[in-house]
């Protein structure tokens, strides 16, 4: 079971369709079942999940989603936003920067510009006493690892200025064992695995986010056992002869047998790398978003202290 | 002869008529295989064809079964698909995007001379962001998909596109740049010093110039002044850049020419962000209404044997079992017997619920609009073999 009382920043990613946004409502659901103030953040998504699990519009200040629970979206602009009035005090000045025109193609246009004022965001947010915990809802892997190394970037590129400076501080705190870790979300299959995997090794191998732990999504409950499949090869070995209806039913169990030693391998291949206490599977959950976080939110607060 | 459906005869006439075909979609569907398994159909049908990945992940290898992928283009082996059964009428190349080094390419490309060159490459602020940011890998798939598209070499690009919001990203991308290198608004930022004491940039314009100062105050002087030196060091590689965004921009919304699917499973989340897509390919006047339902349920019609009880199979099967098992010598079944019929129940449940996120998906595109739907499979496909039995649910024809 994995401990999320003990840090107070996280990010949780994975490849696309992993159940990010699922495991993050659901860590801050059993979060604040236990009496912890929550900070869900989604960024800078053109169309933001947490409306789908709390209803509602999502926005850039931080709204109440539920009890102890809050939820925001950074998008781009309204980053850029705080990030000139965190080092400007004066406000005509800020609106002056901020409405010129070729400023902001300047600044859309020019690579890690975005990056670093969303990043810039968390940080600030993470300082915040008003929360206990932030769950930061990152992007897909890939773009996840080239977010994280802007800071570091931005820190070779820029030999002194407020851009470094804030890129430092951003890289220290996030990089900070005490503050922040790295949640995966994977799903079984031998590939979806393998790219688990290779992000952790980038990851650790970059000094990014030190890693907290993995989530192994669709995990398929325990239906069929071992010995049912032998029963199931019996079957198998004459198919022709089977009745239509028995042949179908044996054909699916198959599949079903297969699928579950299929998780079973990667579950043990996660555990091996990531360790047996920081490697969590969460079954398969039907039923609407709400549904599936609240039944994710009671799995996951098992293992919270 | 197989018949094949309005939706599979559709996808073959997109392959045997268009020349670029860009799947998009959220993650975790199956995209990357399937752009492998449209290239393949088409090499079979005789285009020359190419297969692209921009994701990082870096799948496409695998399922093709080549060892890796590079920013070159690389032949797929005629021995892969005689090996299956199949003689291509056409080619198959695939190429997995490396943002860097499509990078170095394009100023190689571009730059009139040595000076401009290496006066690029050696900016720090371009070593720095030509591998590693998102945006950066947006402009570069859009000069390598100009680049493909333009060589000759190829009739049909098949482009696989990163997860939904990158995709979103990408398409943007070339207009974006286009917009950015309008070239009143970078002569607004790219004039050089007229006293030329330093080599950098001064706006002439009184509010400029104070937007200037305020922005180094902002983001450092030394950051302004190494993006500026970078833009700089591009002037004269702008002409170029724009052309090519204003082609690629113009192919994307190229009826004759290009046909977007939108790839996606009959999860809830995953039917939204189609929807979500196809609405996005209509406002920017793309041509979309081509959807391919991947992961979807094979038992939608299953009956229970009993409908009162729901149970699937009826006394005489579940005799008939118990007999067929005591015979290989397992007594006392009716264990495994009930938790057979449990899973398949749940799978047909299942099942049921695809088909309905199916018509749904129908309903909202519209008549137009055609829905290919391939079922799901255990075990993941990165053998050729697995890629052919997918164009045999896309495209109906028979597999091998």
């Amino acid at each position: 079971m994995i401990d999320l009382s003990l840090r107070r920043l996280y990010f949780v990613t994975g490849k696309g369709g992993t159940g990010k946004t699922a495991v993050c409502v659901g860590l801050a659901r059993a979060l604040a079942r236990r009496g912890r103030r929550v900070l869900i953040l989604e960024v800078d998504a053109p169309r933001p999940n947490l409306p789908s699990y709390f209803g509602g519009e999502s926005s850039y200040e931080p709204r109440v989603l539920a009890p102890r629970i809050e939820g925001a979206n950074i998008d781009f602009f309204s980053a850029l936003r705080s990030y000139v009035e965190s080092v400007v005090p004066v406000k005509s000045i800020v609106r002056l920067i901020l409405r010129n025109k070729v400023v902001r193609i300047f600044l859309t246009a020019t690579p890690g510009a975005r990056e670093l004022v969303i990043l810039s965001r968390i940080w600030e947010h993470s300082f915040d006493p008003r929360w206990d915990h932030i769950l930061v809802d990152l992007p897909a892997s890939g773009h996840a690892v080239a977010l994280f190394r802007c800071p570091f970037l931005a820190q070779q590129t820029f030999d002194r200025g407020p851009l470094r400076e804030r890129a430092q501080e951003i890289a220290e705190r996030f990089t900070d064992p005490q503050v922040s870790a790295l949640l995966f979300c994977a799903l079984p299959g031998e590939m979806p695995i393998n790219e688990t995997l290779e992000t952790r090794e980038q990851i650790v191998r970059m000094g990014l986010p030190p890693v907290g732990g993995v989530f192994l999504n669709r995990y398929p409950d325990e239906q069929l056992t071992a010995g049912d499949e032998e029963l199931l090869s019996v079957l198998a070995s004459r198919p022709d002869e089977l009745p239509g209806r028995v042949r179908e039913v044996m054909e699916a169990g198959l599949e079903m047998r297969r699928e579950q030693v299929i998780a079973d391998q990667g579950l043990a291949r996660l555990r091996e790398i990531f360790g047996s206490d920081s490697t969590q599977s969460l079954p398969i959950l039907p039923g609407t978003h709400v549904q599936v976080s609240d039944a994710l939110s009671l799995m996951l607060s098992g293992g919270m202290q | 002869m197989l018949e094949q459906s309005p939706a599979q005869l559709e996808l073959s006439r997109v392959i045997e008529e268009r020349s670029l075909v860009v799947c998009v979609g959220s993650g975790g569907v199956g995209k990357t295989t399937t752009a492998a398994a449209i290239g393949i159909q088409a090499a079979i049908e005789g285009r020359k064809a190419i297969v692209v990945t921009i994701d990082p992940a870096r799948r496409l290898a695998n399922s093709l079964g080549l060892e890796a992928l590079g920013n070159d283009e690389r032949p797929i082996p005629l021995a892969k698909f005689t090996d299956c059964g199949v003689e291509p009428k056409g080619s198959l190349h695939a190429m997995m995007l490396d943002t860097r080094k499509t990078f170095d390419e394009v100023i190689w490309r571009v730059s009139p001379d040595d000076e401009t060159r290496s006066r690029v490459l050696g900016n720090r602020v371009y070593r720095h962001i030509s591998d590693t940011l998102s945006a950066s890998h947006d402009y570069m798939a859009s000069e390598k998909l100009y680049d493909l598209h333009t060589s000759g070499r190829y009739d049909l690009v098949v482009l696989d596109t990163p997860p939904m919001k990158n995709a979103l990203d990408f398409l943007e991308a070339s207009g974006r740049l286009s917009r950015f290198l309008d070239e009143k608004i970078v002569g607004w930022f790219l004039r050089p010093h007229q006293d030329g004491r330093k080599r950098g940039l001064q706006l002439l314009s009184g509010t400029g110039t104070l937007v200037y100062r305020l922005l180094g105050n902002v983001f450092g002087n030394q950051f302004l002044d190494e993006i500026s030196e970078f833009f700089l060091a591009f002037r004269d590689l702008l002409a170029g850049f724009r052309e090519r965004a204003e082609v690629v921009s113009g192919l994307l919304r190229n009826r004759q020419q290009t046909r977007f699917v939108v790839v996606c499973a009959p999860q809830s989340t995953s039917m939204e962000e189609a929807r979500y897509f196809h609405a996005q390919l209509m406002e920017r006047s793309m041509p979309g209404g081509l959807f391919i339902v991947n992961q979807v349920g094979r038992y939608p019609d299953s009956q229970p044997a009993d409908e009162s009880s729901g149970r699937y199979l009826g006394d005489e099967e579940r005799h008939w079992l118990a007999d067929r098992l005591a015979n290989a010598g397992h007594a006392s079944v009716p264990a495994f017997i009930q938790r057979l019929e449990t899973h398949f129940s749940r799978t047909v449940a299942r099942s049921v619920d695809d088909q309905r996120a199916i018509d749904n998906l129908k309903s909202f595109a519209g008549r137009q609009a055609s829905v290919c739907t391939v079922p799901r499979l255990v075990d993941d496909v990165y053998d050729f073999e697995g890629l052919l039995a997918i164009d045999g649910h896309l495209f109906g024809l028979e597999s091998s």
